[in-house]
């Protein structure tokens, strides 16, 4: 069938077999859960997987947790609708990863326990640190459910038939069991076997659609390029953002947004060590680069295989164009191979959104119960038991309200453009906050507070106040629709500013040489429950005085 | 579900490590050095190929929308270039980091934290 004369089925294809592989998707996530559930022995093994995470297992697994359902269903419709623009996003967050390397990886797995605050509190062990970082880390969880949640609600809708409301509570209510029961343990595999799936489904549409071009990717870049409508805009940076600085906004919040990003930091606690830690960024950043080769083929290869007919299936926001690209590959609707093409990729979506918000209600989970009930509320008197069973409470609350913000965003929005927001968020109140405490040795708690309060709050003012929320008929008063390039500044601003206000306060001076220690050598850093069995088993010895 | 405490603070009480002599010590001092210095390219290198990608993004369009051969433009052309960019530059500070996690390990060693420098 040609590309240029293809009629395109408006109803969802082969319910029946969609469905079949949905449950049988959520049936392998539920059988991982009872299977992880066994092993959670300790708070270890509930937010951090027993340390016992391998480099190679957490990058492919924090591959899992970054590549959601906006990079994969967001990406390729934003590459379908607008072209260029929408791929810039994905390479922009896959650049993020250097400096999450250079800056950061080590040094969570050296200085951190399970949450990101673990960082904080090691500089500056005051409970107003850990709330603010808390509150922060939920606002960032809750966002970013909501982002996923869209995704859900949408395709669920569309394929299984059910009113939107419904695929939100479906999803949600499958994600909070597995987290409830299963841990990180259950959630890191989860993303290992979603990030496979994932790879495999798109590396399979991707040759699909090259062989279609006759393997010529320039071929390919022309046919899409001249049935976009937008001509030579289609190649370049704009259609997306027509305001210049919202390019570059949105951009830089890409580019930062992971440095902040409490659900990828809390990653590099369920390693062994600090090498795994690292190694772990390889296999995520070889894994990344790859995914979004593919996924830009496959944007293209929407515009360029279904043409202007695929803007009626794909919705106003494109979100829905990879599963209908899918479908056609396969032969088109009524095929038996379109229509399982077109389940597994939907399934593959799926269990996407369902891997991502797990892991973003873990890193939710350990702010609210280790760090504000278990460190601040019980002053670290409470158990393990006590903290777990908060941490299980906080996933259900953050979920719900997640789900509920989710119906009141409603389906029309990008989730690319969606998680672009939290980007936004997690750059300007974690990042300033993260980067000065593991190396300012004068940064102190009143600079956390401020400088959380000051990014957390523009960044969310500024998002509400911009024209991603305001109706297009009325000028939004701020006029970029990703506010990174205002607030990330305003973060450091609140940070300066606390600990100039702050400067008496001593606590942190003499902390910021155990820090630089710890970070760069790993002495002192918290082990695997594992190493340390075998470490007491050897007779302990005083450390040789110093030189 | 049995659950027991974390065990991964250990029973074996050790002295606190000599964290601001250690800080000070030039064996240290040297080894932050190079940490720093990797890190400082490997940004710098990121900061320049990224922050330019961005400005031309959003101040020159023309020139980003300029076909190099049919629909491949300047801008699909850098925006892969980056992505090789990245993978390098992880590649290296990786490599860069198991020698400099060599020597921490030998100082670690030379003051006696056996367990730790494995």
């Amino acid at each position: 069938m040609s590309y240029s004369t293809i009629t395109l089925a408006t109803a969802a294809p082969a319910r029946g077999l969609t469905i079949a592989v949905f449950v049988a998707v959520l049936a392998v996530a539920l059988l991982i859960t009872f299977w992880a559930a066994r092993r959670i022995q300790s708070a270890t093994d509930f937010w951090s997987a027993g340390r016992g995470i391998s480099g190679p297992q957490n990058g492919i697994a924090i591959a899992g947790e970054f590549l959601s359902a906006a990079a994969f269903l967001g990406v390729v419709g934003l590459m379908f609708l607008s072209g260029f623009d929408g791929y810039m996003t994905g390479i922009a967050a896959l650049l993020s990863f250097v400096p999450v390397l250079v800056l950061l990886a080590e040094r969570m797995r050296n200085a951190g326990r399970y949450t990101m605050a673990d960082v904080l509190a090691l500089r500056l062990p005051i409970g107003r640190v850990l709330i603010a970082s808390g509150i922060s880390t939920m606002c960032i969880a809750a966002l970013y459910v909501v982002a996923q949640s869209v995704a859900a609600g949408s395709l669920i809708e569309a394929l299984l038939g059910v009113p939107y409301w419904a695929g939100v509570l479906i999803t949600t209510a499958a994600i909070l069991t597995y987290v409830i029961l299963g841990g990180m343990v259950s959630t890191t595999w989860v993303q290992i076997i979603k990030a496979t799936l994932l790879m495999v489904g798109v590396a399979t549409m991707a040759i699909w659609v090259l062989a279609k071009f006759g393997f010529d990717p320039i071929r390919l870049l022309n046919v899409a390029t001249a049935r976009s409508g937008h001509g030579g805009a289609y190649g370049g940076p704009g259609l997306v953002f027509p305001n210049r600085v919202d390019e570059i906004s949105t951009g830089l919040a890409f580019m930062l947004g992971t440095l902040g990003l409490p659900h990828i930091l809390m990653r590099f606690m369920t390693v062994p060590d600090a090498r795994a830690a690292r190694r772990s960024i390889g296999w995520a950043v070889g894994l990344i680069g790859v995914f979004y080769v593919f996924v830009a083929i496959i944007g293209l290869g929407g515009r360029a295989i279904l043409g202007p007919a695929g803007e009626k299936l794909g919705g106003k926001s494109g979100n829905l164009i990879a599963p209908y690209l899918a479908q056609h590959l396969g032969g088109g609707p009524g095929h038996a191979g379109g229509d399982i093409f077109f389940a597994v990729i939907s399934a593959v979506a799926f269990t996407t959104l369902l891997a991502v918000v797990a892991g973003v209600l873990m890193a939710a989970s350990g702010a609210a119960a280790h760090d504000v009930y278990g460190t601040v509320l019980r002053k670290g008197k409470s158990t393990d038991r006590q903290e777990i069973v908060a941490g299980r409470i906080a996933v259900a609350v953050i979920g719900a309200v997640g789900a509920i913000l989710a119906l009141i965003a409603g389906k029309t929005f990008n989730v690319q453009l969606l998680v672009g927001m939290t980007f936004a968020v997690a750059a300007s109140a974690n990042f300033p906050v993260l980067l000065l405490a593991l190396t300012w040795r004068r940064f102190n708690s009143l600079g956390v507070v401020l400088g959380i309060a000051f990014g957390l709050v523009s960044s969310i003012v500024l998002i509400i106040l911009g024209p991603m929320v305001w109706s297009p008929k009325t000028a939004a008063p701020f006029p970029l629709g990703n506010p990174a390039i205002v607030s990330i500044p305003i973060g450091f601003l609140g940070c300066v500013l606390g600990t100039w206000l702050g400067r008496h306060e001593r606590i942190g001076l003499d902390s910021f040489d155990e820090v630089r220690v710890r970070s760069t050598t790993g002495l002192g850093a918290e082990v695997a429950p594992r190493r340390e069995r075998a470490r007491r088993k050897r007779p302990a010895r005083e450390p040789a005085p110093a030189r | 579900m049995a659950l027991t405490d974390n065990a991964s603070q250990g029973d074996v009480k050790r002295p606190a490590p000599p964290w601001r002599e250690i800080a000070e010590s030039a064996e240290f001092r040297r080894l932050e050095a190079m940490r720093r210095r990797a890190m400082l390219l490997t940004l710098g290198i990121f900061t320049v190929a990224a922050g330019v990608f961005l400005i031309l993004s959003g101040y020159a369009r023309p020139f980003m929308r300029k076909s190099i051969d049919g629909g491949l433009t300047v801008a699909y052309v850098w925006v892969l270039g980056l992505t090789v960019l990245a993978w390098v530059l992880v590649w290296a500070y990786l490599r860069f980091a198991e020698r400099l996690e060599v020597e921490s390990k030998e100082m670690l060693r030379r003051r006696g934290y056996e367990e730790e420098a494995r």
